[in-house]
């Protein structure tokens, strides 16, 4: 295991256990917290340009049938 | 060279090329921070004064330079955005800044988690912490400001304007430690001279640092793209992008 003796060693830290791993732990929290953000934002605005397509095909539909009218 | 770069000044080939940019880097950023924390994590020696608590070090400082890095590249392409009135600059500001501020919080709270074992305290009131905070609430304003007009325009503006001001906290966090008398310690590696930091130590901090640099360039570019988008919505391009 690198510099320490054993796995449990590692874990350990030499009793700097819970501020080591707190820091690595809630790093990662907030990165992938970013990233599952950043890629929602992605999909919101892509739903959104959708239903603004749609809602304007339905329009230019409604007025063509009541053209034909 | 402009005649090169002009192209890129359009929306969908800044769309593009930044789509391409997140899909090369975000992969290989991932892979160098795994390398970079494992290697510090395992391989490094521990230090002969703090023991294994100074691994903290291979977070703590990528992400404290880069705090201040990115604010740097912010306040540069708010800039561009008043000078010019480039909308797409407006655009990478938006992109930037939860990326800064997340780097910040958490140079703030590994620093608090180095403190308390090594100092006996999560938190003092000294020149480095207090500005970083306050760069933390620089993020937050920028951002803020960006949302809080009903106008996007303004909304840009005022956040830009704000993000070029607040440029000026980025040298007083960094010579804070020189100019006042804090807790904090001096810088290691960013000055002209031999870095104080043994080689062993300091190789997977330089590995984290660069890949935090590709991270932060890949996500930006992510972010971007998705607000080129929004911006763009009614565009043609978009449309046909979106079916």
């Amino acid at each position: 295991m690198g510099v320490f003796e054993s796995f449990s060693d590692f874990l350990n830290m030499n009793g700097y256990a819970f501020y080591v791993w707190m820091s690595y732990g809630l790093t990662l929290l907030l990165i992938v917290v970013l990233l599952i953000w950043s890629k929602n934002q992605r999909k919101q605005v892509i739903k959104e340009i959708k239903q603004q397509e749609s809602v304007k095909q339905a329009r230019k539909q409604h007025s063509q049938s009541e053209m034909s009218l | 060279m402009f005649k090169w770069l002009h192209p890129y000044a359009k929306p969908e080939k800044a769309y593009l090329l930044s789509l391409s940019v997140f899909k090369y880097l975000m992969p290989l950023s991932i892979i160098g921070l795994f390398a970079g924390c494992l290697w510090g994590l395992m391989f490094a020696p521990a230090d002969y004064q703090q023991g294994d608590s100074f691994r903290i070090i291979y977070i703590h400082v990528p992400t404290a330079i880069w705090s201040m890095g990115v604010y740097m590249s912010m306040g540069i392409a708010g800039f561009c955005a008043l000078v010019w009135q480039i909308r797409l600059m407006e655009l990478s500001v938006i992109a930037m800044a939860p990326i800064g501020a997340v780097f910040t919080a958490v140079a703030l709270f590994t620093g608090a988690l180095w403190g308390k074992p090594m100092w006996g305290t999560w938190w003092v009131w000294d020149a480095r912490l207090t500005s970083e905070l306050i760069l933390l609430f620089l993020y937050l304003g920028v951002f803020a400001l960006f949302h809080s007009f009903d106008d996007k325009r303004y909304g840009a503006k005022a956040a830009c304007i704000l993000a070029v001001i607040g440029m000026v906290n980025v040298p007083i966090i960094h010579y804070s430690v020189e100019w006042w008398n804090t807790l904090h310690q001096g810088a290691s590696i960013t000055k002209f001279d031999k870095p104080s930091i043994a080689g062993e130590m300091l190789w997977p901090l330089l590995v984290n640092i660069f890949s935090l640099m590709l991270f932060f360039i890949a996500l930006t570019a992510y972010r971007f793209s998705t607000e080129v988008l929004r911006n763009e919505s009614h565009r043609k391009w978009v449309l046909e992008l979106t079916k």
